[in-house]
């Protein structure tokens, strides 16, 4: 038989003061690795489901569960479960929240799809012209804002989330003045697409601020290169003449 | 010539080769072989699974199963080894011939750690090999079908790969110095055992009872979870695979800072393994 049982006590003691010692060390080691971002989103997939998945999580196997998760997740959106299908896409979101695909394909889900669920296929009109039908659609619209305000810890340099989050408000909550306010984001994110500098011109214009979409598209026009597709910079140029001739027009009939 | 009363000199050849010894008989284990081949034919299958991918690149998918692999398996090889090579000396006897001979204790346990952590480095060795391999195949293929994406040259960084197996050996180290103290203590391998992947899973967990510490009101859970985050190590501070398969590169001075918390945490728990050795009865 052993005799241990009077050392345990000690080594308890200095198994605490090693790890009150170590404690800024290890802060310091899972700050450099932006590791306490994590913490929110492991606390929440443990909080709806076992230990069995963390382990999972965390031995590394990350993307392949999140992938298998997003496909079992697919047989809830064909039966239309509106449950299921929300409290896996916020698993995946959960499991693996890297990829932006399941963060934009899971808002998507909740802004367009969830709504005609609701309403059934034959009623989809009525979410645009009746005042419950809006009412339902305005719900789930802001769900998804919801989903796509978590993805910010890990994506807030994406630009792709920014326009996804304006589209909801413009296409889903008519709100074309913050609709344009996240595609002003977009513009200012990492590595910006050419087109959302052309979408936040129009949405200007749209929303009346003309001289202001003027400057804007000039400023971006400088910074095009010429011979890129994606950058349409003649249809930058055409937009911006365009614009010059209704300033100038609006500025004679107002005089 | 020695005299009969002198005292036995604390000899680093002696752990060289009751380690020499452990590495041997762990790689001539079957489960060894069985692990190894397990883990290769689970990166393998990441060729497989490549059609239920959605969201991540196809390589960073590689790469993120080759990590899953080197921790999952490489935790679980560190735990059974260690337990089995370190128990099983006491369980069939062999230990009481060998600690008959001139040999301190804790020569013995160092020995039986090093031996056993060479083997868990052997296995990620093996490892980052197939790993390197598999990436390097797939993306010379990716470079042939897709040259405009790789006009800077490779993306994979192949150094960071190393990089990272090496920072599992130093978590691999840990547990195994936690297992070889369990099994001074235990009076079975298995319960060796289970207390390892107990210390895995809350280790890996830490983190959130450090937060949870913080935040509860109830001093009896808090003094829980402060034991949890204090008494034992941070595994989840090894968990740099998410950087490096985002083509990321590591800081230089967090290999040195793992490298110290490695080697506090296993000169502690070798310590007091030795300490638990020395009073145990064989």
């Amino acid at each position: 038989m052993n005799s241990n049982y009077s050392i345990i006590p000690f080594c308890i003691a200095i198994a605490l003061a090693i790890g009150w010692v170590v404690s800024p060390l290890d802060r310091s080691i899972s700050e450099a690795l932006g590791q306490r971002a994590e913490v929110e989103s492991l606390r929440q997939l443990d909080s709806q489901f076992g230990q069995g998945l963390s382990v999972a999580v965390l031995g590394g196997y990350r993307s392949v569960t999140a992938n298998l998760v997003w496909l079992s997740k697919n047989r809830n959106w064909e039966k239309r479960d509106l449950a299921g299908t929300f409290a896996k896409i916020g698993l995946v979101t959960s499991i693996d929240p890297r990829p932006e695909i399941f963060w934009l394909n899971g808002a998507r889900i909740i802004a367009n799809d969830m709504p005609a669920w609701v309403v059934g296929d034959r009623n989809t009109n009525q979410l645009a012209s009746t005042e419950e039908g809006r009412k339902v659609a305005h719900q789930y619209a802001k769900r998804a804002l919801l989903l796509l305000e978590k993805s910010r810890v890990h994506h807030s340099e994406n630009p792709d989330i920014y326009l996804e989050e304006a589209m909801i408000y413009w296409l889903k909550l008519d709100d074309l003045e913050r609709a344009a306010e996240r595609v002003l984001r977009a513009t200012q994110a990492m590595n910006p697409p050419y087109h959302a500098f052309r979408i936040y011109g129009e949405m200007l214009t749209r929303l009346g601020r003309k001289q202001e979409a003027l400057g804007f598209l000039e400023r971006h026009y400088k910074t095009l290169p010429d011979n890129s597709p994606e950058a349409m910079k003649i249809v930058v140029g055409d937009r911006i003449r365009a614009l010059r001739q209704e300033i100038a027009t609006s500025g004679e009939d107002e005089v | 010539m020695k005299a009969p009363n002198d005292k036995l000199r604390w000899s680093l050849r002696r752990v060289r080769v009751i380690a020499g010894n452990t590495f041997r008989e762990a790689v001539r284990m079957k489960l060894f072989l069985a692990m190894t081949i397990l883990a290769i034919g689970a990166l393998a299958s990441s060729f497989l699974f490549q059609e239920f991918n959605f969201g991540s690149s196809e390589l960073k998918f590689i790469a993120d199963f080759g990590f899953g692999g080197m921790t999952v398996f490489g935790s679980a090889l560190a735990i059974i080894v260690t337990a089995q090579l370190f128990y099983g000396e006491i369980e069939h006897r062999t230990a009481l011939t060998l600690l008959a001979k001139p040999i301190y204790r804790s020569e013995f346990v160092l020995g039986k750690f090093l031996g056993a952590w060479a083997t868990v480095a052997c296995f990620l060795g093996m490892m980052t090999t197939c790993l390197i391999f598999a990436l390097w195949w797939r993306e010379t293929s990716i470079m042939v079908e897709y040259p405009d994406d790789f006009q800077d040259g490779r993306i994979v960084r192949y150094g960071a790969v190393i990089g990272f197996s090496a920072i599992q050996a130093l978590r691999i180290g840990i547990l195994c110095s936690v297992v070889v103290l369990f099994s001074t203590y235990a009076s079975s391998s298995l319960f060796a055992m289970v207390m390892g992947v107990l210390i895995w899973i809350v280790g890996q967990l830490q983190h959130i009872t450090t937060e949870a510490w913080i935040a509860v009101d109830n001093w009896l859970l808090k003094g829980v979870y402060a034991l949890a985050s204090f008494a034992l190590p941070n595994f989840h501070l090894f968990d740099v695979g998410d950087k490096l398969a985002l083509g990321e590169n590591l800081p230089g001075a967090i290999y040195g800072k793992l490298g110290f918390y490695s080697l506090l945490y296993v000169s502690f728990y070798l310590a007091v393994a030795s300490a638990s050795f020395n009073r145990r009865e064989l």
